[in-house]
């Protein structure tokens, strides 16, 4: 663990990146002492306003301070998402571990069932359970957990598999470590790393889905603040008064290239192959330019 | 790698919709002038034949028009039809929003009962109406209209629908040359307004074609193709009675969405359409190019309570609902083609709305009401409870376009302590039948006919088959039956009033906003008329210029 800390102590683009996101969550969690204004309260006296003192990013359609609603919005997105990621992972690895670390028929039950839940496309899946169980963020939770652990039960299944032939794995055992303590002390330490790359840009794929779910209606309830219910209530006021979806929709976009790039730099530091295979391919284009 | 790669081709999926939700906002100009002229191109290609048909009426044509260019229109609707009979559901509405079928008496641009294919018309007693079809009309088959074919197409109608047979009470028809005789069931001061229902609309239905497809009427306009709920396609008829469209063809497109609708009329794809998005209004409104027709419209989108329901059968809980909700600031949130309702009837229509006490905003007045009734917020959560059950509703609508104002109505009334819930649906129509509701938009056509009647025997009268919140009582079902046997205006009048200050007071339902009619059209267009009653829209005089 140690290298990796120092690797990515010396890595300007990781620490960028990790504090661009460390602030994204911190502001969420701060919204009350932050926000600048009660996120459901209405000003019926100033709808639609562009900007004011009072309300920096202007008013929503039922005059609503926007900023305050990104805020506070943020709980809602990013809890959502932070749930269904553990969830997933948690389920994911315990699959994965599972599958790979005893092999046979479990193994084999393990990948045909992973495979089925591959195969059913993610958003679909989630959409029409969401509209079967009817729609709360519980449900949206449910269904998404329920598709979102398929790739961390494969990438773990892969990396026990490589894992546990290493040499120490055998020691251990020699040494008289009963199964239990090879998975926790041998195998998870050596794969949560690698999983950091995939949870950091889960974040900004499960956000996506989110906001899609709510764009149509189905995940959060109103007034909760939510981001992608913001965008599908600004929807039809795209022309007279952009604003309603402009602040929304950057949010989300600007949340989801974070945590994506967060994962690039986080797999910069983790992957020696990967980073120096990229170093050799740079060169080469240094030197095709050259001649 | 494999994840790498995926990445990649998230952000390039990203860069890809944000670079097309760009070109939708910029581009709409370019496409909008090809489209336009690939129409006129096709219009073109379509007149010769057209022209050629005409030699049967030679004086027609005159030489001078067949050398001008042939003027089409492209409209849009917001309703749309399974089929173009008249007789089937609602479809009569549109047939005659297309110009297509008439009825026999229409109701004006003031709300008034004008004559239109019966010149005049006289009650002989209570119960017998006789009314004579004009001469001279003629169906789009060139056969003239007598009230023997009046009394046919009626016959199959009340035959298919069952509202034909209670909306006028018919009973029966005679016909003699161009009199046609109606006697209904029992005295109904309501029948002449309500014949003018487009569901009376005048088919011949000996014609021989499908009216499903190709009804043969007396419009300006007949059906030369039609494809259900997308487009009617429409050329005007040479031989109309009020004389003929100075339209050659027109093009009816069904356009649900109210803001598909806007951006049609924007890009030139359509020249004319009823309805949309309020915010669009105010964009449209300040562009030359178009012109926006308003008038006072009839519509009332009325919140229905459940009287059924155990919080709502209390006046109280009602009452304090009906206090809540800050009228002026729904109204502002909706934007400006949206007015003050308060009463069953909009504040144009002449039933008293002045000597009414409206529905009006009054906060301290619902918290007294509550908790007079008992309701108090013991657990402190800004929600008031009654016997350990907090007082939560859940709110049903079907209309995206109101979401923001239903968002008010839940913090209006979450101020005062009654808990709202919305739940947006795709379609409340099941809830006719099932009534599993609590709190229900509904956006009514108040006037449906111009008369009054039409509301109150249909939504506020016991046991009435869309009185969706069983409200019930025997005052106002007097009322109703005395209003069949009124005849005069005066009288009329006079009950009706009675009968809104008995619903007022009972708080039956909530009158949320009304709403104005608006035409929206290309600066283009000429003789757009805005009709109180929206199921008219176009008709001869309507024209195109360029």
């Amino acid at each position: 663990m140690k290298p990796y800390i120092r690797k990515a102590l010396r890595s300007p683009q990781f620490l960028l990146f990790f504090t661009l996101a460390a602030a994204l969550i911190l502001i969420p969690v701060c919204a009350p002492w932050i926000a600048p204004n009660d996120p459901i309260e209405n000003d019926y006296e100033n709808l639609m306003l562009l900007h004011s003192e009072k309300y920096p990013l202007g008013t929503d359609q039922i005059g609503r301070c926007i900023l305050s609603r990104l805020i506070w919005g943020g709980r809602t997105s990013l809890l959502i998402v932070f749930v269904v990621i553990v969830i997933a992972a948690a389920a994911g690895i315990f699959l994965g571990i599972l599958s790979g670390y005893c092999g046979g028929w479990i193994d084999m039950l393990i990948t045909r069932f992973t495979d089925i839940a591959v195969a059913v496309p993610e958003t679909v899946f989630v959409i029409a359970l969401v509209s079967v169980l009817g729609s709360s963020l519980g449900h949206t939770i449910l269904a998404m957990s329920l598709v979102g652990w398929t790739e961390y039960c494969r990438v773990t299944r892969a990396l026990v598999l490589s894992l546990k032939q290493n040499a120490y794995v055998e020691e251990a055992r020699l040494g008289g470590m009963n199964e239990v303590q090879i998975i926790f002390r041998m195998i998870l330490p050596n794969v949560i790393p690698y999983l950091l790359v995939n949870i950091a840009q889960d974040v900004g794929a499960k956000l996506l889905t989110l906001s899609g779910l709510s764009l149509l209606g189905l995940a959060s309830q109103p007034p909760t603040p939510e981001w992608g219910y913001m965008l599908s209530e600004g929807r039809r006021f795209i022309q007279s008064d952009p604003h309603l979806i402009i602040y929304p929709g950057m949010t989300i976009v600007l949340n989801v290239i974070v945590f994506n790039l967060l994962g690039d730099s986080l797999r910069d530091i983790l992957d020696p192959r990967f980073t120096r295979k990229r170093r050799e391919w740079r060169k080469l284009k240094q030197w095709q330019s050259i001649e | 790698m494999a994840k790498h790669r995926m990445n990649k081709a998230g952000i390039l999926t990203l860069a890809l919709a944000l670079t097309l939700l760009l070109a939708a906002c910029g581009g709409q100009s370019a496409p909008a002038a090809n489209s336009s002229a690939a129409q006129s191109e096709a219009a073109a290609a379509q007149t010769p034949t057209a022209q050629n048909q005409t030699p049967a009426q030679p004086d027609a044509a005159p030489a001078e028009n067949a050398a001008a260019a042939p003027k089409h229109l492209n409209a849009a609707i917001y309703w749309s039809a399974a089929t173009l009979d008249p007789a089937v559901d609602y479809d009569g509405w549109t047939t005659c929003r297309a110009g297509i079928t008439e009825t026999l008496v229409m109701v004006d641009e003031n709300l008034e009962l004008v004559p239109l294919l019966s010149d005049t018309w006289e009650q002989t007693d209570e119960t017998t109406w006789v009314m004579h079809i004009r001469d001279g009309v003629t169906f789009h088959n060139g056969k003239s209209v007598d009230a023997a074919a009046v009394k046919a197409c009626f016959e199959r109608t009340m035959e298919m629908q069952d509202r034909a047979v209670t909306a006028c009470k018919i009973d029966s028809i005679e016909a003699d040359g161009q009199s046609l005789t109606i006697k209904t069931s029992e005295p109904f001061g309501a029948f002449l307004a309500n014949l003018s229902e487009p569901l009376y609309s005048v088919i011949d239905v000996d014609a021989g074609t499908d009216p499903a497809t190709a009804p043969v009427a007396t419009g300006p306009f007949m059906v030369t193709g039609f494809k259900a709920e997308d487009v009617i396609e429409l050329a005007a008829y040479p031989g109309y009675w009020n004389g003929p469209s100075d339209l050659d063809t027109v093009t009816v497109k069904t356009i649900t969405d109210n803001s598909t609708r806007a951006m049609a009329l924007q890009s030139g794809e359509i020249d004319i359409a009823q309805r949309v998005n309020n915010n669009d209004i105010d964009i449209l409104r300040a562009d030359p190019n178009y012109a926006v027709y308003e008038t006072a419209g009839t519509r009332i989108q009325v919140l229905i309570l459940n009287h059924a329901n155990e919080f709502l059968s209390d006046y109280n809980v009602r009452k304090a609902l009906e206090c809540s909700l800050n009228y002026e600031a729904l109204v502002k949130i909706m934007g400006g083609s949206y007015t003050l309702a308060g009463a069953p009837y909009p504040s144009s229509a002449p039933y008293g709305y002045d000597q009414l006490d409206v529905q009006h905003y009054d906060a301290a007045q619902a918290k007294s009401l509550l908790a007079e009734a008992g309701w108090a917020d013991s657990d402190g959560n800004g929600y008031v409870e009654k016997n350990g059950k907090e007082l939560s509703l859940t709110l049903t609508y079907n209309d995206a376009a109101i979401s923001a104002a239903m968002e008010a109505v839940q913090a209006m009334a979450g101020a005062v302590g009654i808990r709202v819930n919305l739940d947006l649906r795709d379609s409340t129509g099941d809830i006719d039948s099932t009534r599993d509701f609590e709190m229900l938009v509904r956006n009514w056509q108040s006037l449906s006919t111009g008369d009054p009647q039409w509301l109150l025997d249909t939504m506020y009268k016991s046991g009435a088959m869309t009185n969706l919140g069983s409200y019930s009582n025997l005052e106002l079902d007097k009322i109703c039956d005395e209003l069949s046997n009124a005849f005069d205006f005066a009288s009329r009048q006079k009950l009706t009033v009675e009968a809104e200050k008995i619903i007022l007071a009972d708080c039956v339902n909530i009158n949320l906003f009304g709403q104005n009619n608006y035409v929206i059209a290309s600066a283009k267009v000429e003789n757009v008329k805005p009709f109180p009653i929206d199921y008219y829209f176009i008709d001869n005089t309507t024209s195109i210029t360029g």
